[in-house]
């Protein structure tokens, strides 16, 4: 498993001029209003984890990797084992540029950091939970135009709710707790939809052809 | 016999292509040249054995020790992620094989001429091919499944490698098997045969016996109807005359001691078992 996540890190590695300088822009476009990278960066090191998946769709990686380990349910494994590892490290680098600004600009709250933080971490796994069995299933070539109706799905799933929930949001005990106790909450919710995904994965990859 | 894959009842249908009940030993210690022509099941076959493809219907076992770490695998496409250089594969290869020598494969690579920090899409096929070859070679497997491993290669280099998969059958206790169109190249190192037509394993003996048992009866137009029928395997049409793969070829020579009866080649075989008729 080390090994193949090893070459996923290398791919993005020999892309890493290209991730610098877009982060460069990122920061430099959006510095007034920093709490956006808390989306943006997580949101970036998914686009490079799909495009591990076009390079190994286009190079026939799989079926070579396959025989690497005799075992599919490793090969999968590396690639959500590889994905979480680089969301948490772009969260924890969102998270850093946050604090850091944060105590330039004089209005550092690191509740509301890490709070913001969870939450779209939550959000992007939710979102390749789902995304990653279809790419599984389909190919990433097909599986891209899932992730555009999966984008506008949400967005506009996620709009209708908070336009209706929006009158009581702050005198809902529910989201009163799911809002102190966010923390314990979303890794555990995190690591079953994660988990799930994973299984269905791993289910449509055994049955694949290579 | 010791056996080190054994094949039993092996089916996978596609759509268009069936692999047909194949039942196929590989012996432990020799080299095994899987023939056929494109599309005949060579690859599927290959597949099947390294579990790429799910089979439908068969067993697969591979005898001895963990299957992981002691096959040495060349695929039919090239399969190295494109950005990465060798120096990198070599970095991935030893955090996959517990046995990956990193010095084996730096004497490879560097025996080979292949430079290790240039992208692999910068290769050429032949280059990629001996970069395939030497990490199959570098964690020291004791089975080499190769799907035309020497297909894009010169000469030269071809019979490098030829060398090298000859020195490595030295021991006793590895295995080769590959397919191959170069049946050129089977005739001077493998010592088993295994021809597969149209998904059906139609040949599997000693390459010595094949050449030394089959022969190729040339005869004229005129001359064809004095040719027993059931001493046809098959038969194929030239311009002016006939040429006719048959069995047993002493005994045959003394037969038909009127006509020539040549020691075929694989080739040879091949093509009229392929294009002939019966």
């Amino acid at each position: 498993m080390k090994g193949l996540i090893l070459k996923d890190l290398l791919l993005v590695k020999s892309n890493i001029r290209t991730i610098i300088i877009v982060l460069f822009i990122f920061l430099i476009t959006i510095f007034n209003d920093v709490s956006s990278i808390t989306l943006l960066f997580p949101l970036f090191s998914i686009i490079m984890c799909l495009t591990t998946f076009s390079y190994d769709e286009y190079n026939k990686w799989d079926a070579y990797a396959i025989t690497l380990t005799n075992n599919r349910k490793l090969v999968i494994k590396s690639k959500y084992v590889f994905t979480i590892m680089m969301l948490i490290i772009t969260s924890l680098l969102a998270f850093i540029v946050n604090i850091i600004v944060g105590n330039i600009n004089g209005n550092l709250n690191i509740e509301e950091i890490t709070s913001n933080v969870l939450e779209g971490l939550f959000g992007i796994l939710v979102f390749i939970s789902i995304m990653y069995p279809i790419i599984y299933k389909f190919g990433i070539e097909k599986a891209r135009i899932f992730i555009l109706v999966i984008c506008f799905a949400l967005t506009f799933v996620l709009g209708y709710l908070f336009r209706n929930i929006d009158i009581n949001m702050s005198s809902n005990s529910i989201i009163k707790f799911l809002d102190t106790y966010l923390i314990v909450i979303i890794p555990i919710l995190s690591i079953i939809v994660l988990f799930i995904s994973y299984l269905i994965s791993y289910k449509f990859y055994s049955k694949k052809d290579f | 016999m010791n056996n080190k894959i054994e094949i039993k009842n092996l089916n996978k249908n596609y759509d268009d292509f069936q692999l047909k009940n194949i039942n196929l030993d590989i012996p432990c210690g020799y080299i095994t040249g899987l023939i056929g022509e494109n599309g005949a099941g060579k690859t599927t076959l290959i597949k099947s054995i390294l579990n790429i493809i799910n089979y439908d219907s068969g067993d697969i076992k591979i005898n001895g020790e963990d299957k992981k770490e002691n096959i040495g695998v060349v695929l039919d496409n090239m399969f190295f992620p494109e950005l990465l250089n060798a120096n990198d594969i070599g970095k991935i290869m030893k955090n996959v094989y517990k046995t990956w020598d990193m010095n084996l494969y730096s004497k490879y690579l560097s025996d080979f001429k292949l430079t290790t920090n240039k992208q692999v899409k910068t290769f050429s096929k032949g280059m990629r091919k001996k970069l395939e070859i030497a990490v199959a070679l570098s964690h020291k497997p004791s089975i080499l499944i190769l799907d035309e491993p020497t297909s894009g290669l010169d000469p030269i280099v071809r019979d490098e490698i030829l060398d090298i998969f000859l020195d490595f059958i030295q021991d006793e206790n590895n295995t080769i098997l590959l397919s191959t169109h170069i049946t050129s190249d089977l005739e001077k190192i493998a010592d088993y045969i295994t021809f597969i037509d149209n998904g059906s394993l139609v040949l599997n003996d000693y390459k010595d016996n094949i050449l030394d048992d089959f022969g190729i009866l040339k005869v004229d137009k005129d001359d064809f109807k004095n040719i027993d029928s059931k001493d046809i395997i098959k038969y194929k049409k030239n311009k002016y005359s006939y040429d006719i793969l048959v069995k047993s070829r002493e005994k045959l020579k003394k037969k038909y001691n009127k006509y020539v009866i040549d020691k075929p080649t694989l080739d040879e075989i091949m093509v009229i078992y392929i294009k002939g008729v019966k």
